[in-house]
C-alpha cells in the first residue's frame, strides 16, 4: 500500500498534509498498539495499567484526521475539475479533467484503505487494553463503528471497478470508452448504494451487540463512585458531531440530485 | 453496575449509532459527488 501511495501521491492535491497526517495517524495506533500491550503486560503482573489503557481507547479519536485531510485534497481536486470543464480549449479540458479524476479515483480508496488499516490497529489496541478497568465508551463506539464496514467495502469496490474501467479504455474509440465507462459508472454506483443502505442495519445489529453487552456485564462499577460524567460527555459530542454531518452531507446530497446545464461538447481524441 | 450506569452506556450506544448513520450519508455522498462530475462530464446533463 505505500508503493502505490508512494507511486500515486504527485497525482494528489495537498499531497504532503495527506500523507503527513495519514502516516503521523498510522504511528499513533501502532503507538495505542504498544501502549495497549504494555497495559496487558503490567495487569497480568499485577502492576496494574490504566495510565496507557486510556491513550490506548483515546487514539481512535485520531483516526477522524484521516477523512477530514482526505475531504481536503478531494475539495481541491474537484475545484480543478470544475475548472478544467469549463475551459474552452479541448486539449486543456481534457488534460484537467484527466488529472482531477486520476486524484479523485487515487485519493478515496487510499483514504478508505488507510481508515481499515489505522481501525485494525486500533481494535487490536483497544482488544489488549481492556484487561485494565472502564473502556466501555471505546468498546461501544468500537462496536458500533464495525456496522461502517460495508460501507468501507463499497468504497473500495467502487474505486477499484473505476480505476480498472479507465485503465481499460486507454486507446480505445471515443464513442465505445463512453459506454463502457458509463457502465462501469452505472455498476459501480448501484454496489455502492446497497452497501450503504445495508448500514443502518448492521450499525443497529452491532448497537444491539454492545447494548447486550452491557447488560450481560456484571463487574461492579470501575471505580467506585463513578459520576459518568465522560460517557455522558462523549455522548453530546457525539450528538453534537452527528448533526454537524448529517448538516455537511445536505450540499453533496443536493450536488447528486441536481440537473447541470450540459458542459460543452466532449470531442474524440 | 447500577441501572443507572448502565442507562448511560446504552444512551452512548444509540448516540454512537446515530454518529454512525451520519457518516453513512456524508461518506456516501462525498464519494457520489465525483460519480455525478464524472456522469457530467461524459454524457452532459446528469
Amino acid at each position: 500500500m505505500l508503493d502505490h501511495m508512494l507511486g500515486v501521491i504527485d497525482e494528489i492535491p495537498h499531497a504532503g498534509l495527506f500523507l503527513g497526517v495519514s502516516l503521523g495517524v498510522l504511528a499513533l495506533e501502532l503507538a495505542a498498539l504498544i501502549a495497549g500491550l504494555w497495559t496487558r503486560l503490567r495487569v497480568r503482573s499485577g502492576k496494574g495499567g490504566r495510565s496507557l489503557a486510556g491513550f490506548s481507547r483515546a487514539a481512535g479519536l485520531g483516526i477522524l484526521a484521516i477523512p477530514v485531510v482526505a475531504g481536503i485534497s478531494l475539495h481541491a481536486a474537484r475545484a480543478t475539475l470544475i475548472g478544467a470543464l469549463t475551459a474552452t480549449d479541448p486539449a486543456a479540458r481534457f488534460a484537467g479533467v484527466g488529472v482531477a479524476i486520476e486524484a479523485q479515483l487515487n485519493i478515496i480508496p487510499m483514504a478508505d484503505d488507510l481508515v481499515i488499516l489505522a481501525v485494525l490497529l486500533w481494535s487490536v489496541a483497544l482488544a489488549l487494553a481492556r484487561p485494565a478497568p472502564g473502556g466501555t465508551t471505546a468498546l461501544c463506539a468500537g462496536l458500533v463503528g464495525l456496522g461502517l464496514a460495508p460501507l468501507l467495502v463499497g468504497v473500495q469496490q467502487w474505486g477499484d471497478r473505476l480505476a480498472h474501467a479507465f485503465a481499460a479504455v486507454a486507446g480505445v474509440d471515443h464513442d465505445l470508452k463512453v459506454t463502457i465507462l458509463g457502465e462501469s459508472l452505472d455498476r459501480s454506483r448501484r454496489q455502492l448504494e446497497s452497501l450503504a443502505q445495508i448500514c443502518p442495519r448492521t450499525i443497529a445489529g452491532f448497537g444491539a451487540v454492545a447494548v447486550l453487552l452491557i447488560l450481560l456485564d456484571r463487574r461492579r462499577e470501575d471505580p467506585p463512585a463513578r459520576s459518568g460524567r465522560g460517557e455522558m460527555l462523549a455522548a453530546g459530542l457525539a450528538i453534537v458531531l452527528a448533526a454537524a454531518l448529517h448538516f455537511a452531507a445536505r450540499p453533496l446530497r443536493a450536488e447528486n440530485e441536481l440537473t447541470r446545464p450540459a458542459p460543452p461538447p466532449v470531442e474524440p481524441r | 453496575m447500577t441501572r443507572a450506569a448502565r442507562g448511560r452506556r446504552i444512551l452512548l450506544v444509540g448516540t454512537f449509532a446515530l454518529l454512525a448513520l451520519s457518516v453513512n450519508e456524508l461518506v456516501l455522498h462525498g464519494v457520489l459527488v465525483t460519480d455525478t462530475l464524472m456522469r457530467w462530464f461524459l454524457f452532459g446533463a446528469s
